[in-house]
């Protein structure tokens, strides 16, 4: 399976689903020819998932799922986001830039446990990505309302009480949150509502601009580091609009 | 894919708002006029009045769906978005939020698990893959798959644009508007084989987007290659879909495939036939008054015959799903308890 988690495409494409593309590019790489997990030599299902930051930990459920059932035996997840470069953009200022996950069954209890979903349709209208044509010409905009950290601070904090409650789990269980780029400071808001300090992680700085491709490239800028080579618990947190949250706990 | 979910009631929104292909032809400039209705088999399709929208579609479909379901919406454990448009009444497109999280809300659906997803023309067929993956492995006991279809901007658009019968925005004009909805779960009657395939290397035969000069999308298809690798690769996927499941083409009574045009649902029968040497007892087409309606025409078709009474409870129907990607999928299931349900 190959799911595209990225929202926002080139030349605001809407069909095919951008992973077939992705599919059919891969299927042209002869380098892939070689390897054992090519999608040359695989019957694959490729589609997208809509669900702006917080689609790709839905990706990795939705995956975790097939790969369970064995209906699968690889799934290739990508997020990405374009620069947009037709029409006019407005608040728009996502970095282009992509990552890629790739998930198969492993032994055990090692790998992601439990993934859940929740959304807080009250704020549906804090944040807004939207197309529409003003003047004979394409708009790209992204609405943001000033209650969005609050709100979104808010719902992440209420979910991940709710998860730790579910999975009947402690703050002190977890070694590790690593949180999505947005909103702005939810990395440091987090460390201070659980008094987690440091063993909260968030993308770095000149990153942050990436958007359904943040977790990942949180993820990879940290995956050397003692905090995260220590880690066996880690708590991945993503909110964006809706309001939605997705949690996932990785067990290493 | 192993398979312990059905259908457990459909439901349909089709705008009241109606275009004959006469008047999309008349709208064309004199060079570039067809016979679009002797050539797709199209008389009229509906289309959205400018105080409907996608969201709309997919929200009276789900109303639709759940007053035949033995579910209440608060019922409803997860719901998936499926459709390619999500343009509203004045033709702005939301990337995000997503449709699902306020259609489940708008239809009190609240605690469903939600997420919107794309996959062209197999929208629906690739949700209810899904959904039968979720309910298959007990996470959840049902889910609600929805798509609105609000893409006649495409026609619209491409009859500005076509300048000859040879112009790629050509299978734009087949286009129409609707809202589908379906309810799976563990009780009903399992479908028998639920399959979908990407090949894409023919991903980039058909390119829908939003146009960059007019209000909405459009849309460009290479047509006849696009028909020529559909109907190379799609015999072969039915073949293997079925015999996985220890079936045969001979056991399919009824094959509701895309509604696309008239010549291509012919020929389509036609490749079948001479690769299995065998054919349905129907293969059900609703272009006439529909037209193409993306990835609501399976649920729509299947709507209609179960309300003309024309299936039994014995028979199996195939579901064939043909893409931009290029998606192949197919979903067989027998009707038996659904047909009571459409006053049958």
């Amino acid at each position: 399976m190959l799911i595209n988690a990225g929202l926002y495409r080139e030349k605001h494409l809407v069909e095919p689903a951008m992973a077939t593309l992705i599919l059919g590019s891969l299927n042209r790489n002869s380098l892939w020819s070689s390897h054992s997990y090519s999608p040359c030599f695989e019957k694959v299902l490729a589609w997208d998932m809509n669900n702006g930051v917080c689609g790709l930990l839905q990706a990795i459920q939705v995956v975790d799922g097939f790969l369970q059932s064995g209906d699968i035996k690889h799934g290739l997840i990508v997020a990405g986001d374009s620069a947009q470069k037709t029409g006019e953009k407005q608040h728009y200022s996502i970095r282009a830039g992509a990552a890629a996950i790739l998930l198969s069954k492993q032994p055990g209890s090692t790998g992601f446990s439990a993934i859940m979903t929740e959304s807080y349709p009250d704020y549906a209208g804090d944040f807004k990505g939207v197309s529409y044509h003003q003047q004979g010409k394409l708009h790209l905009s992204l609405r943001t309302h000033d209650s969005f950290a609050e709100h979104a601070l808010h719902c992440v904090s209420e979910s991940i009480e709710k998860f730790l409650h579910h999975e009947k789990m402690k703050t002190e269980d977890i070694d590790l949150i690593c949180c999505s780029q947005m909103p702005e400071g939810l990395t440091k808001s987090l460390a201070e509502r659980f008094e987690m300090g440091d063993r909260v992680i968030g993308i770095d700085k000149p990153a942050q601009k990436f958007y359904t491709a943040a977790p990942l490239m949180a993820l990879h800028s940290h995956f050397y580091k003692p905090s995260y080579q220590l880690a066996r618990k880690i708590l991945f947190v993503t909110v964006g609009s809706g309001i939605s949250t997705s949690i996932a706990l990785y067990n290493k | 894919m192993n398979s312990s979910s059905g259908i457990e009631s459909i439901g349909v929104r089709l705008p009241e708002l109606k275009e004959s292909s006469n008047e999309v032809v008349g709208r064309m400039k004199p060079k570039a006029r067809i016979k679009l209705e002797l050539i797709t088999g199209i008389k009229e399709r509906h289309i959205c009045d400018e105080h409907e929208g996608a969201h709309d579609l997919a929200v009276d479909a789900a109303r639709d769906c759940l007053r035949y379901s033995a579910f209440k919406a608060e019922a409803i454990e997860m719901l998936l978005y499926c459709g390619i448009s999500k343009l509203d009444s004045k033709l702005l497109y939301t990337y995000e939020p997503s449709f699902s999280s306020s259609i489940k809300h708008e239809i009190g659906a609240n605690r469903a698990l939600s997420f919107d997803l794309s996959n062209a023309c197999a929208g629906m067929m690739t949700g209810m893959y899904i959904a039968n993956n979720f309910i298959s492995r007990g996470i959840v006991k049902n889910c609600m798959v929805i798509s609105g279809e609000y893409i006649s901007s495409v026609c619209t658009n491409a009859v500005k644009s076509i300048k000859s019968s040879k112009s790629g925005e050509m299978a734009s004009l087949t286009i129409g508007d609707a809202g589908a909805a379906v309810i799976l779960d563990k009780h009903s009657t399992a479908f028998e084989a639920l399959e979908l395939q990407t090949f894409g290397q023919y991903s980039h035969l058909c390119i829908g987007q939003l146009s960059p000069k007019y209000r909405g999308a459009q849309m460009f298809t290479q047509m006849r290659k696009l028909h020529q690798v559909s109907l190379e690769e799609g015999p072969v996927f039915v073949e293997n879909c079925l015999l996985e499941q220890g079936l045969t083409y001979d056991d399919i009574d009824y094959l509701i495939p895309h509604q696309t045009s008239k010549r291509a649902l012919s020929k389509g029968g036609e490749v079948f036939k001479r690769y299995f040497g065998s054919e349905p007892k129907d293969i059900i087409s609703n272009l006439e008054k529909i037209g193409n309606t993306a990835s609501t025409t399976h649920i729509l078709a299947l709507y209609s015959i179960l309300k003309q009474g024309l299936l039994k409870n014995t028979d199996r129907v195939l579901l064939l799903s043909f893409a931009s990607g290029l998606v192949i999928g197919a979903a067989v299931f027998t009707v038996k308890e659904l047909r009571e349900k459409y006053g049958h």
